[in-house]
Formats: C-alpha cells, structure tokens, sequence
C-alpha cells in the first residue's frame, strides 16, 4: 500500500511538474501582446497554488527506490530497443525527479530474450514465472495473447490510465492498433511496433534471367494490382532455378510462425469475424493453399520439402542474401537483421533486393501482408507489488516518436505513431518509407484465446504437405477435421 | 601354425576399431575444432588459440547486437558447479543415512521402503516432467536451481540409497558393535567407524551425483527461466541451436571442452567408481 | 553364521543406544523427497491426465477425455510407430547387440587393449548430453568439409545433409552409442565371471573360438541378456533427450517424435504458448504405467536386488 501511495505520489509531482515547467514556459515565451492583466494574475496564482501543491507532495514523499522489470523478446537481436528504450525511459524519469528535488529514483531491470529462445519458451517463462510470482511488471507480447492473459487474469485494463493521459501522447498511435489491443471492450495493452511480412526478391537474378530495370521495378506494382499471382510466382521461381540461377526457389521461415496465413489470405481466406469475435475457417481458400504448397514443392521443385526443419541461417538468410534464391517470404525486421548481422551493406540491399506484398492466389484476388504488433502489457503482480502506475509511466515515456524509432530503424519495424513518420531518423530509412503502404493490405491475427490451436493445426498439416506425408486433398480433409474437432465452436467455417 | 589366431585376432581387432572409431573421431573433432580456424573432416586448415580467448572475460557476443545476451561464461561456470556440488553432497548424505537405516534396522515397513526404492529406481523420472513443475510451482521452487537440486536429488536417491545400503551390508556387525561397547552413540559409532569403512560407496555417489547434476540438461531447461541461472548444458545448447549460428563453432568447441574438464577428470582417474555407477546405476538410455 | 539384530536387541544392555528413535534420522529425509518429488508426482501426473490443463492451471475435468482424444489423434498411431521402430531397433542394433559384440570381442583379445576399448565406450555416456549431441550434430552436416561427408567423399560420394536425409540413422547412432556401455559392462562381467575350466574343457573337445561362444558363453549370460533387453526396452521408451537434442522430433512432420517427445512437446513447447498440460500428462500417464508395470517385473523376475547388493564387479 505505502509502495502504491509512493508510487502515485510520484506521478502525480511529475504530472505537476510537467504543467509548472508548461506554464513558466508559456510565461516566459516572447508574445506579440501582452496577456491581459487578470489572466496574467490568475495564471500566477494557478502557478502557485501548484508549486505550493509540489512541496507538499515532496514532503509526503519517502526517498527510495522503486524498481520495475521488463521482460522482452526479439528474437531477432536488432530489437534489443524494446528493452533498452525502458533504460533510456528510467534516465529521463530519473533526472526529471532530480530537477523537482525528489527523493526518489526509478530503477529498471530488464531481460531482452534472443534465439535461441523462441517465442514459444519465452511465453512457457513468463507463465510458470508468473505462477512463481517472478514475473516482470511489464510484458512485452504479442496481441494476439491478450485474449488468453486478460481470460486468466496475467494482465490489467488499462482504459482508466489511457483516458487519462490519452493526450500526452496516445491520441498519436494509428489507430487501427487499438483494434489489436482490445478485447471484450476492453484495452489490455499498448502496441510497441507493427510491421509487414513483405515478398522479397532478387533483382540480380531477374537481371540474369533478361529482365530489364524497368519490369524490375514494376513487380511490386504488378503484384500490387493483383496481376502477378502466387502461381505466378511458383512459374516464375522455377524458370530461375531451371536456368541454373538459383538453387532454390522460394524460401519461407523454418519454424512455426503466423507467415504463412498470408497464403491463406491471398487465396481469399478470413481469419476472423470481427463481429461474432469467432475465428474464421474459408474451406475453398484452405483447399487452394494447401494445393499451392504441394505444387510447390512437388510440381514446381522450388520449396524443398524439408524447408519447415531448416536452420534459420542455411536455409533462410544464407541462401537469399547470397543470391541463391530467388524468393524470400519474410518480414521487414529481416532487412534488419542482415544489415545488422553483416550479411548485406545497405547499398547490396537496395541494389540486388526487391521487395513486395504478398501475392494475390489468383487474378480475381488481393495481394496480401500480415502484421503482428507486438504490445506491452502490465501484469497483475505489478498491481500487486504498487508499480503499475510507474510502469505506465515508462511506456508511456517509451510511446515517442523518437525514442521508439531507435527501435524501428534498428530492427526495420514500422511505425506505431503518426508522428513517428516524420521523426528525422524515421525518415532518412528508405525502406520504411518504401514498404509504408503495405500497411494498407495488411491483417491482424485474431486476438482469440484459441489462436494458438488453429495455428498449430495448420502448422502440423503444412509442413505433412511439405514433406509429402499428406497429399493435398487428404491434408484439407484433415486439417477441415482437427479444426473442427479441437476448435468446434471458436471457428466459424465458410465455404 | 600360429598364423591362423594371429589373423582372427587382427580381424577382430579392425572390426573393434571400425566400430568405436567414430567415438575417437567425434571426440577428436571437438579438440581440433576448437583449435583451427577451419576443419575439413578431421584435417585442420590452420592453427589458432583465438578461441580460448573468451577464458580472458568470458564474454560471448551475438553478433548484430550492441549487447551482452548471453551469461557470462564464468557465471555459467560457477551455476554448474555449484548445482552439481550441492546434488552430489545432498546425495551422498541423504543416500549413506538412508542406506545405513535400511541396512541395519529392523523396522515395520521396512521390506515395503525396500520394494518401493527399486521399482523407483527402475521408473523413469523424467515421465513425471509436468507433474514435477506443478509441484515445484506450488513449493515456490520454479526458476531456481534449488528446485533443480532437489528434483535431482529426488530422483537419484533410489539409486543411491541401493548403493550404499550394498556396501552397508558388507559391513560387519562387530565393527559397530566394539564402537557401541567402547561407549559410541549410535549415531558417532556410524560417523565414526562406518562410514570410513564405506568410502568406496561414498565416492561412488558423490562422483554419481556430481555428474548428473553437471551434466542435467532437461530440467534445467524446463525448470529454469532466468539466464542468471544457466548452467553449461544450456549454453552449449544455446551455441548450439541458435538462429545465430553464426557463433563461431571454434567458440562453441572451446566452451564444450570447459564443460566436459570434470567428465575427463573422472574418465581418467576414477574409472572404476564409474563403472561401478554404470552397473548399478539407471541409464536413461 | 550371521550376526542377528534381533537376538542383539534382545539381550544387549546397550539396547538404549540403538533406540530407533535414529531411525527417523537416518531416513526420514529420503522419504520426505522421494514422496514429495516421485509419489506425488506420479498421483498428480494421473490427475492432470484426467483434466483440460493448461497456462490458466485451471482443473477443468473432463474425466478420459484426453484418452478418447489419443485413440483418435491421428498422429498418436505414427508417433506410437516411430517409438516401437527406435525402441527395438536401437536394441537390437545398439544396446544388446552392439553391447554383446564389443563385450565378447574385449574379452577374447589381450585385456589391457579390450579395456581401453571398453573405457572409450563409457565416454559417451557420461559426456554431457548437450555436448554429445553437438558433436553428431557438426560430424551429420550437409557441408562438404563436415565429418560424414569428408568420409564418404572418399568413397566419391556427394555431400548430403545426414540429418534430413538420414534422420532415424542419425538418431539411431546418437542414441546407440550411448546405450551400448550399459549392457556392455553387464555383458563383459557376466563373461569374465564364467570359470576358467569351462572354456578349457571346450578348448580340448577341440572347439573353435566360435563354437566357444555360441555353446558355451551365450547360454551362461542368458540372464544377463534378458536383463538387459528387458531395463532397456524401458529406457529407450522413455528417453527422448538425444533425440529433443538432435532432430526435435522432425525433419518433417513427427519423422522421429517419439511418444515420451510428443508428451514433452505438448506441454512444453508450443509456438504460441498454447500448452497441452492436460493432454500431455495422459500420454505420459500410459509411459507411468508401462514404467511401473515393467519395474515391478524386473523385481519379481530378475532377482533386481541381488544385482544391485553386490555392485563390485572390477571390469
């Protein structure tokens, strides 16, 4: 309780001493006219009614320290901002209590998994941990958890702290990823980053195979209006790789992931139903995905059929930024990881490397991305332990424009506030600035609690298609079968 | 005459080689790897000492980031040895008091306590993995190597309770028994004239439990979630498996070597307490 | 001949002295773990069995539920295929048949070189399992300079990936060459246990090395045999850390999950963080019973106790 009151008390001076410095500030500026003269006075006597207000507070106020966790994930290292922007928060939290004379300091302890660790074990950690009372005070997630952690009770509402610093600076974030946030009219979270899954290609190979600068260039226009299909894509991957450009066709990630419903979508799939909150199961679009995936592998040659046990580096990055393979199904944070890993200089990227949405499955159809915000979350134990309001004092201090560009352009993940687009950094990317509209083609995950099973399910029977343990008509059989039968009401089926 | 046997014997002695060469191959590579700048099969393309160089901080680097993601290799060290020290001590005390009160006693619900250590002794501990996290959980032991040591200790007690009460039994009575009439407690008599007589035993367990507690790889990941309590066996499997692979495998090769010192240790100067836990002891394969 | 207790107690006046109020002493600790941490444990994992457990630890009974859900679990029956394929053949190429022949072979040739060939066989099992698998994982990879690759390319094979193109070989090898020192140590002290006059007597009936074997030493380690089949049978069926290790029960879709792998999976490492507990501990469940009913046998059957008094056996 006394933690609590600290804590609030704390808030409440920053608050204050926010407004003073606001106010002096206003006082202070050169005016082409002076106020009037009882606007003036009653600006002062506001200013010192606050200051008096300040000192009463500070008296209350017990020195010491209060301590907040983070937890985060990349897994890929560039997104190591997610952590350090907490750090960056906590110093200027840190001075700002200095300047009023308070007693008090902010410490932050975080942890900022990498691979190995896979999403998988990090969300087993923050459960068991939570269960241990060990977890952290924030969470950093993904949005489509919220269902499961505000069922269970991992995570608080934070709709009263919104609406109350709503303008300091959440009026600012797009608001579609709001949509991803809430849950039963609830807000649970604030997002941290968006991104696209783009469809990466190399330039050089199309050079290779005759293709002038020009075509080059028009692909992702191509693919935009819906004209350059994903079989398109199979024929064009399989003309490279027979004429000995590349060794393989098209790579998509090795580990179970949410990538590849962007087939699904470009089929003309659903994935949820915004109204009944179901998710959503388009039998005609399943059916063509799942015989997409086998003429890839068995009609076309250009995804082996091994590619779901692949190794992240031999059979994903290694093979595309050497050039030897014409297609990459990724996401924006994998131009990151190559500029940061060293594998391409920015210059390579942007002379050999194309990039595009997701192909539309048949003419009649729309290109597609995918996005996946990655929120923060504020846990139960830390309204247990009093820190909540500290804790969304730091994301909202991390919610800048410019503190939060330090993790998007590191890691190439998109923009969460309208004024991060003009932020300086922001701007000078190019590749954030190129791949901005695909943000207009793109689909959430649902936020059902059950997202995990359709997930898996779907998982499980695309990498039996892959390997050739299930031909596609048997595969949609039983992906139609699991689904029903693990999921049953939580889907909707269309035809 | 003699040239028959001579050539059965070397056939015998080819086939022999043939079978466990991989072993001194795979051993080998692990030496070399750690050592050159390149392999080709088992011929080094270079020497170097370059990746012994992370002994000097014990820092290991993800490349691409500003960052220390992994442990410190010397904190890893330090984990390891002491979740193997505590399992092995733990062990060998609970396992010699047990042992001795099984051997020596005659109490009501003896020969069941008997029965039931043998069948554990033969269960596989690990099917219990769910079941040990609810409970560890509930006791508050989830993510600290506490709760590690104890589910260890747990699960290698029937063993090692077997393999002292076995040596407690090849005792004689009236060791003791002149300890008694001389004017011992029963407790001093055991401290003080049988367990001298048992250090076989004890070496045995205390090697046993050291091991097993150096070498644990699935409760650890499972039971453990801060990397401020990492041991080895989760940094080799990081090095290992990480997207990251990018970690020179010289590297990788290196931090196994440290973690495989005690394991060479004991492979080359205690073999027969080895041999003695390998025949009494349950192999998990 | 022996010491009894009992005749002691009775009439020793120091009776005071073994007073069994040390007995708790001495084994109540043990008894504390092993209830806690292995009787409970077994209870708890059949009750889980019985619920929908999951991240929100709730109880949500739903009786065999998860039982009706194997039998129609589609990939139960392959999973349930891949371990009696990696059971029995591990056995029978690795941990009784691979045990046998180096046991036989070391014990018929000079015994210093047959015991050093023994002491490398003990090396893998007490390597570090994460190090251990390391190695076979770097000798399995698909470069050219790795270790399968630089071999065959002797023979002018072509460089392969051995973990997607050979994954049961792999994981065969990984699990083979740790399972052989067991049966290989019982296997050798058992033939050295054999007395002298025996073979002598073969030897002047004019009986090859061969014959030797097959009439003489096979038959008198047929206990030991069976032991050792039976103990590791339940090993093997229960193991899946080389394999979590090596392939993670891929390449492909469950291509080497095996049962104990597909339990640990389910609660443990789900993408999403949707974890099974429930349904994972009903398939552990039927690994506990197999465990507790070949246990009980290995008591009854071989006289387990005997084997494990008397440890000292110098190989």
């Amino acid at each position: 309780m006394r933690r609590g009151q600290l804590n609030l008390i704390s808030i409440a001076l920053l608050i204050i001493g926010l407004i003073i410095g606001g106010v002096i500030g206003y006082l202070l500026a050169p005016r082409p006219a002076p106020p009037e003269e009882g606007k003036l006075q009653a600006l002062m006597q506001e200013n010192e009614e606050l200051r008096a207000k300040v000192n009463e507070l500070l008296q209350k106020l017990k020195p010491g320290e209060i301590k907040v966790t983070v937890w985060t994930i990349g897994p890929d290292p560039p997104s190591e901002y997610r952590l350090k922007n907490f750090f960056i928060a906590a110093d200027m939290l840190n001075s700002w209590l200095k300047m009023l004379g308070a007693n008090v300091t902010i410490k932050v302890e975080g942890e900022f998994y990498v691979r190995p660790v896979e999403w998988g074990e990090y969300k087993n950690k923050f459960y068991l941990a939570y269960k241990a009372g060990e977890a952290p005070d924030i969470y950093l997630t993904g949005h489509e958890d919220i269902g499961f952690l505000a069922e269970n009770g991992y995570i608080i509402p934070l709709d009263d702290y919104l609406e109350e610093y709503w303008d300091v600076i959440y009026y600012d974030i797009f608001p579609t990823l709001w949509d991803a946030v809430k849950y039963k009219g609830k807000i649970w979270a604030v997002p941290q980053d968006t991104e696209a899954r783009p469809m990466y290609f190399r330039k050089d190979v199309l050079r290779a195979l005759g293709w002038s600068e020009e075509e080059i260039n028009e692909l992702p226009k191509k693919i935009q209006s819906g004209e350059f299909t994903l079989y398109d894509l199979l024929k064009l991957a399989q003309e490279a790789k027979d004429a000995g450009l590349v060794e393989r066709g098209v790579l998509h990630r090795v580990k179970e992931g949410y990538d590849y419903f962007q087939f699904y979508l470009g089929f003309g799939g659903k994935l949820w139903n915004p109204e009944t909150g179901k998710m959503v199961f388009v039998k005609s679009a399943w059916e063509k995905t799942l015989k997409w995936f086998y003429d890839a592998v068995y009609e076309y040659n250009v995804i082996s059929p091994n590619q779901f046990s692949g190794d992240w580096d031999k059979d994903f990055h290694l093979p595309f930024t050497q050039g030897k393979a014409l297609f990459l199904s990724g996401g924006t944070w994998h131009k990151g990881e190559w500029i940061q890993k060293g594998l391409l200089t920015e210059d390579e990227f942007y002379d050999n490397i194309g990039y595009a949405l997701h192909p539309a499955g048949e003419p009649s159809m729309k290109p597609v991305t995918l996005s996946h915000p990655l929120v923060y979350t504020i846990t139960g134990l830390a309204k247990d332990r009093g820190v909540a309001d500290v804790a969304f004092l730091l994301i909202t201090l991390v919610t800048d424009p410019h503190i939060n560009s330090y993790h998007s352009v590191q890691s190439a993940h998109l923009a969460i506030l309208r004024s991060q687009v003009s932020d300086t950094r922001y701007m000078q990317d190019q590749f954030l600035h190129d791949v901005a509209y695909m943000l207009d083609y793109t689909t959430f995950i649902p936020n059902h609690p059950k997202w995990g099973d359709y997930s898996r399910i779907v998982y499980n029977i695309l990498r039996a298609v892959e390997t050739g343990d299930l031909g596609p008509e048997e595969a949609y059989n039983t992906l139609l079968d699991e689904i029903q039968s693990t999921l049953g009401d939580a889907v909707e089926i269309l035809p | 005459m003699r040239i028959v046997p001579l050539l059965k014997n070397s056939i015998v002695y080819i086939i022999l080689l043939l079978v466990t060469l991989p072993i001194i191959l795979l051993y080998t590579l692990l030496f070399l790897q750690s050592i050159s700048v390149n392999l080709n099969g088992v011929i080094p393309n270079g020497f170097t000492l370059d990746h012994w160089s992370i002994l000097s901080t014990g820092n290991i680097r993800v490349p691409g980031t500003t960052t220390q993601y992994y442990p410190n290799l010397y904190l890893v060290a330090s984990n390891t040895f002491i979740l193997a020290v505590i399992i092995a001590f733990t062990e060998v005390v609970l396992s010699s008091l047990a042992g001795y009160a099984l051997s020596r006693y005659k109490f009501a619900g003896r020969s069941q306590i008997l029965t039931l250590t043998l069948i554990l002794h033969a269960f596989p501990g690990i099917t219990l993995l769910i079941a040990l996290f609810y409970v560890l959980n509930a006791l508050g032991l989830y993510n600290s190597l506490i709760g590690v040591v104890i589910v260890k200790v747990a699960l290698d007690l029937p063993l090692g309770i077997w393999i002292m009460k076995g040596f407690f039994d090849g005792i004689p009575w009236d060791i003791e028994m002149s300890a008694l009439v001389d004017g011992c407690s029963r407790l001093g008599a055991w401290w003080r004239v049988i367990m001298p007589n048992v250090r076989n035993g004890l070496m045995a367990v205390l090697i046993f439990g050291f091991l097993s507690g150096w070498s644990e790889f699935i409760y650890v990941l499972t039971f453990i979630a801060s990397q401020d309590y990492w041991t080895f066996s989760m940094f080799v499997y990081a090095l290992t498996t990480g997207e990251y692979s990018y970690i020179n495998p010289g590297i990788t090769a290196t931090v196994a070597i440290i973690y495989m010192i005690p394991v060479i240790i004991f492979f080359l100067f205690a073999q027969k307490y080895l041999l003695r836990i390998q025949i009494a002891g349950k192999s998990t394969v | 001949m022996r010491f009894s207790p009992k005749k002691f107690f009775v009439s020793n006046s120091f009776t005071r002295k073994l007073h069994k109020g040390y007995l708790y002493v001495f084994l109540l600790p043990s008894l504390g773990f092993i209830v806690v941490f292995f009787l409970i444990p077994v209870i708890l994992t059949f009750l889980i069995g019985l619920t929908k457990m999951d991240y929100s630890f709730r109880w949500d009974w739903i009786g065999l539920g998860n039982y009706i859900y194997i039998l129609r679990d589609k990939w139960a029956y392959k999973i349930l295929g891949n371990t009696l394929f990696y059971v029995f053949t591990t056995l029978a190429f690795f941990n009784v048949g691979m045990a046998l022949f180096i046991s036989i072979a070391t014990t018929h040739i000079n015994d210093k070189i047959g015991s050093i060939f023994r002491s490398i066989w003990l090396l893998p099992r007490i390597t570090p399992s994460t190090v251990y698998a390391l190695l076979w994982l770097w000798a399995a990879r698909g470069e050219a300079n790795s270790l399968f690759n630089w071999l065959t390319s002797i023979f002018g094979l072509h460089p392969i990936d051995w973990k997607l193109t050979y994954p049961w070989l792999l994981v065969i090898l990984v699990n083979g060459f740790v399972g052989t020192s067991f049966g290989m140590i019982i296997f050798t002290a058992a033939l050295k246990s054999i007395p002298e006059d025996y073979i002598r007597a073969a030897k002047v009936d004019g009986a090859s090395t061969l014959q030797i074997i097959r009439y003489v030493e096979l038959p008198l380690i047929k206990w030991p045999l069976l032991f050792v089949t039976a103990y590791q049978t339940l090993s093997l069926l229960t193991s899946y850390e080389y394999i979590l290790l090596v392939t993670d029960g891929g390449p492909g879709l469950y291509t080497t999950e095996v049962w104990a792998l597909y339990s640990y999976h389910l609660a443990f490492a789900q993408y999403g963080g949707i974890v099974k507990f429930g349904y994972g501990a009903a398939l552990a469940t039927i690994l506990v019973i197999i465990g507790l009913i070949m246990s009980v046998i290995y008591w009854k059957v071989f006289r387990f106790r005997e084997l494990m008094v008397e440890p000292k056996i110098e190989v």
